[in-house]
């Protein structure tokens, strides 16, 4: 083969791997937002977002450095602090299972889950390193029953709106006696002299009514790949571990290829009885149960804020990293840890893609967001885009005949007219 | 050759010149490509609105954009024979201020089985309004510069995005201003007024140029001041009309809820703690008050002048650049001339398309809705892209400035040519009065 045939050969090589796959870059907003004021991070600061694109490759905080270092200081850009990109599939609001904390009434138990009855699902798994599923179990009382509990003496006790994070409702002497008409997520519900609901930690009670009943038997989630049906996954649990009304996960060997991949999973009951059988949180309307996919955390990126690059004119520190893939549309975090000096970083009340709010451990009362941009490193599949253009284009002609041969008759006369002009150029007056 | 020379000469009917033909159809085969492909929400809420009027028979709803819409509507009703099943297609609450079509309002219509007839059939006007005006700048020219007015116009992108891709339809009332100001320059003073006044009550542009219309095409100054009086009186009629049919006035509804309105004194210089100083006002009647103290007459001053106008419209304000079109007949016989029009008309499209980035992909990539969702989510958001590269803050604002500065400078080019033909013409009359002394 001659080096002219050779070169071409390259030539089309690249054109054609160029068509294949182009690489731009993108950012995440098209703009930094106005800061609203900055919070100093001492420990840690989360912020969420929703990623448009694949191939995550920097992240720019808009964040105040020191104008001058003590004696003792190291000068340095980042203060020794750390940026951290993970996957926030709990902040993915869709899987049937959006809150953690809700129990609208507009669902319900499913009943008693018994042999021969199975529950079944399936799911698009939009992260990688599926790792479980997590469901709601109720046990109708098969850890506490209802009665009067009596709590600790040597503490006294917080009563909350909701499990584990509720708001305050009043806090309750040590040693009292308290109503208890059930249990949530392992924390026990009670009734108040004024008639409201709450919640106490179970470790705070001295005495609790004995369960109402006992449950048997065992709980298996077999997951299965949607497209083949193959097995590639079973869990079970013990029913007789279980607590009331709480979320439960069936936890198995993490699926590292699970991005976009379709999942269908059961659930099933096995050595369960009429009256001894634990049931699900679903939803009557569709006879679905209301659960959500877990996954492994996995640190995609970690990288020291020193090593980034300040913008004197969106006053920001970027931070570079390998791209990160997948991240096209997934729920991502950035997590930034303070090192040997607090970080002064700007939050504003426009939120990123995703509207979800920053989570700082120094200061939790803000509902605005980190002021920060991503950039990509997005991979557009250029040869693609043409094929799926041209199909999209000829099937709006093939649909409407008139339409295309009306096209067909103009583009003939164009390039009849165009072609005759200049066949005839020159001629333009003939004497008589 | 006494016999030779008077022997008549017979003219053929001219064939087209092959250069100028190739121009044609290239501008006519890229319109035909994007016609079926690419769709705004704009198009498609003024054709509901325009549905809406035919169905219901509400054809004189007030609206600020009355002339136009009474055009769709007319458009809408004969095209529709041709639209099998299409009465299901449109949105209810497309006229509807501040609600406007909803997204499974347009979801029913990129379903529509015939989307790429309707795309065609409802931008169909603007294209044709497109080479109407192509041919009327491109007239009475030398064939070289005739091409390059007619490539300047038919093949400019910022023309062609505004009427075959967004499907604006100001190019129908550029075709209007333009026709309405070459009547008068054949003598129908006051025909070429009203087409003028046409184009000015659908599309507000055009509103900046009835002065100098007036003064340029002017018979005597009587006639100026009686066409004032005359728009004045129309317009204050027209107002009074619809305040006692509806109760509210166009006037004050303009100027209290128009956008537009806004845009026009958005920039500005401070002279003050609360006082700014708009700069297209003082601009604008700056120039006005030189060109009724010049007062030039004829096609060549109006052409000067509006195309000035018109740039400086586009430059000193917030409007979209697309909006330059309305600049562009004027100034294109002009740049067209030139070769440094040339590059500045060049540089003025590319500069368009650049600051297309600014709008994201609601302006660019998203137009492509009718080739489905996924080929537009796949595609890159152009803003998004630019502001990978160059943070926002640096490439917006130069990005507009370097255009804003282009346009300013063809508006000048266009006043200049116009400026020294006059000096040199007065020139040569004092020349010859001082030889005959």
């Amino acid at each position: 083969m001659s080096i002219r045939r050779w070169n071409v050969l390259c030539v089309l090589c690249i054109l054609a791997t160029s068509l294949a796959a182009c690489r731009v870059p993108l950012a995440l907003a098209p703009s930094l937002p106005e800061s609203t004021s900055t919070l100093t991070v001492r420990t840690r600061l989360e912020q969420p977002f929703y990623s448009t694109a694949d191939g995550l490759a920097a992240i720019a905080i808009r964040m105040n450095l020191p104008s001058s270092f003590g004696p003792e200081e190291r000068p340095s850009l980042g203060g020794g602090g750390v940026l951290r990109i993970l996957y926030a599939p709990d902040q993915d609001p869709r899987y049937p299972d959006t809150d953690f904390y809700a129990w609208p009434e507009s669902q319900g138990w499913i009943g008693e889950l018994l042999p021969g009855q199975l529950v079944e699902e399936t799911f698009l798994s939009r992260y990688p390193y599926l790792d479980g599923i997590i469901v709601r179990v109720g046990t109708y009382g098969a850890d506490v029953g209802r009665g009067t509990g009596h709590l600790r003496a040597d503490i006294s006790a917080i009563v909350r709106e909701a499990p584990i994070a509720g708001r305050e409702l009043t806090t309750l002497p040590g040693g009292g006696a308290v109503e208890v008409i059930g249990s949530r997520e392992g924390w026990i519900r009670v009734r108040l002299p004024d008639g409201r609901i709450g919640y106490i930690d179970r470790a705070l009670f001295a005495e609790l009514p004995p369960p109402a009943r006992w449950n048997t038997g065992m709980l298996v989630l077999r997951l299965y790949r949607a497209d083949d049906d193959e097995l590639l996954r079973e869990s079970s649990l013990d029913v007789r571990a279980l607590s009331d009304e709480s979320h439960v996960t069936f936890r198995f060997a993490p699926l590292p290829d699970s991005y976009r991949v379709e999942y269908r999973f059961t659930i099933e009951a096995v050595d369960s009885a009429p009256g001894h059988a634990v049931t699900l949180w679903g939803d009557p309307s569709t006879g679905g149960v209301i659960f959500r996919p877990s996954y492994e955390p996995v640190v995609m990126a970690e990288v020291s804020l020193d090593s980034g690059r300040w913008s004197g004119v969106e006053n920001t520190l970027e931070v570079r990293f390998p791209p990160i893939r997948p991240t096209r549309d997934t729920y991502l975090r950035l997590v930034i840890e303070a090192g040997e000096r607090p970080l002064v970083v700007h939050w504003s009340m426009v939120r990123p893609p995703g509207n979800l709010p920053l989570r700082s451990q120094d200061d939790p009362g803000i509902w605005g967001a980190v002021v920060f941009n991503a950039r990509y490193l997005n991979d557009v599949p250029v040869a693609l885009l043409l094929r799926s253009g041209v199909a999209r284009t000829i099937r709006l002609f093939l649909n409407d005949p008139l339409l295309t041969v009306s096209y067909l008759l103009v583009s003939v006369s164009v390039v009849a007219l165009t072609g005759w002009s200049w066949r005839k150029r020159g001629r333009r007056a003939l004497p008589s | 050759m006494k016999r030779l020379v008077s022997a008549p000469v017979l003219r053929v009917p001219a064939l087209p010149d092959p250069i100028l033909a190739s121009i044609w159809s290239l501008g006519l085969v890229v319109r035909l490509v994007l016609l079926p492909i690419t769709l705004h929400s704009d198009l498609y809420q003024i054709y509901s609105r325009s549905h809406l009027a035919v169905t219901t028979g509400v054809w004189f709803a007030w609206s600020s954009q009355l002339i136009a819409q009474l055009f769709h509507d007319v458009w809408l009703l004969l095209v529709t024979p041709l639209l099998p099943g299409s009465d299901a297609i449109w949105s209810a609450t497309a006229g509807v201020a501040g609600v406007g079509a909803q997204p499974h309002d347009l979801a029913r219509f990129l379903a529509y089985p015939y989307l790429a007839r309707a795309l065609v059939l409802l931008k169909l006007p603007y294209v044709v309004a497109d080479a109407v005006v192509g041919w009327l700048v491109s007239r009475d020219m030398p064939v070289k510069q005739r091409r390059w007015a007619l490539a300047l116009w038919w093949l400019n992108p910022i023309v062609i995005y505004t009427s075959a891709v967004f499907g604006r339809h100001d190019s129908v009332w550029v075709a209007i201003l333009l026709t309405g100001a070459l009547i008068a320059r054949q003598g129908s003073r006051w025909a070429g007024f009203v087409c003028s006044a046409v184009a000015a009550g659908a599309r507000f542009f055009p509103v900046f140029l009835l002065p100098l219309y007036l003064v340029a095409f002017r018979r005597s100054w009587r006639s100026v001041v009686l066409g004032g009086v005359v728009v004045v009186s129309m317009w204050i009629f027209i107002d009074l009309l619809i305040v006692v049919r509806s109760g509210t006035s166009p006037t004050l509804t303009l100027l209290g809820d128009y956008p537009h309105v806004r845009y026009l004194v958005a920039l500005s210089l401070p002279v003050g703690e609360d006082i700014p100083l708009p700069i297209f006002p003082l601009a604008y009647t700056l120039f006005l008050c030189w060109w009724l103290t010049a007062a030039p007459q004829g096609w060549t001053a109006y052409q000067a002048a509006a195309g000035a106008t018109l740039c400086g419209v586009v430059a000193l304000t917030p409007f979209h650049p697309q909006y330059v079109i309305w600049a562009l007949p004027f100034a294109v016989p002009v740049l067209a001339r030139q070769r440094s029009g040339r590059v500045l008309a060049l540089l003025q499209a590319g500069l368009f398309l650049l600051w297309l980035t600014r709008w994201g992909a609601a302006a660019t990539t998203g137009l492509f809705l009718p080739l489905g969702e996924t080929f537009v989510s796949t595609l890159p958001d152009p803003q998004l892209v630019a502001t990978a590269l160059v943070p926002a803050v640096v490439w917006q604002p130069a990005l507009r400035a370097v255009f804003a500065a282009v346009t300013l400078w063809i508006g000048w080019l266009v006043l200049r040519e116009h400026m020294s033909m006059t000096s040199k013409m007065t020139n040569e009359v004092i020349e010859l009065a001082r030889r005959e002394r």
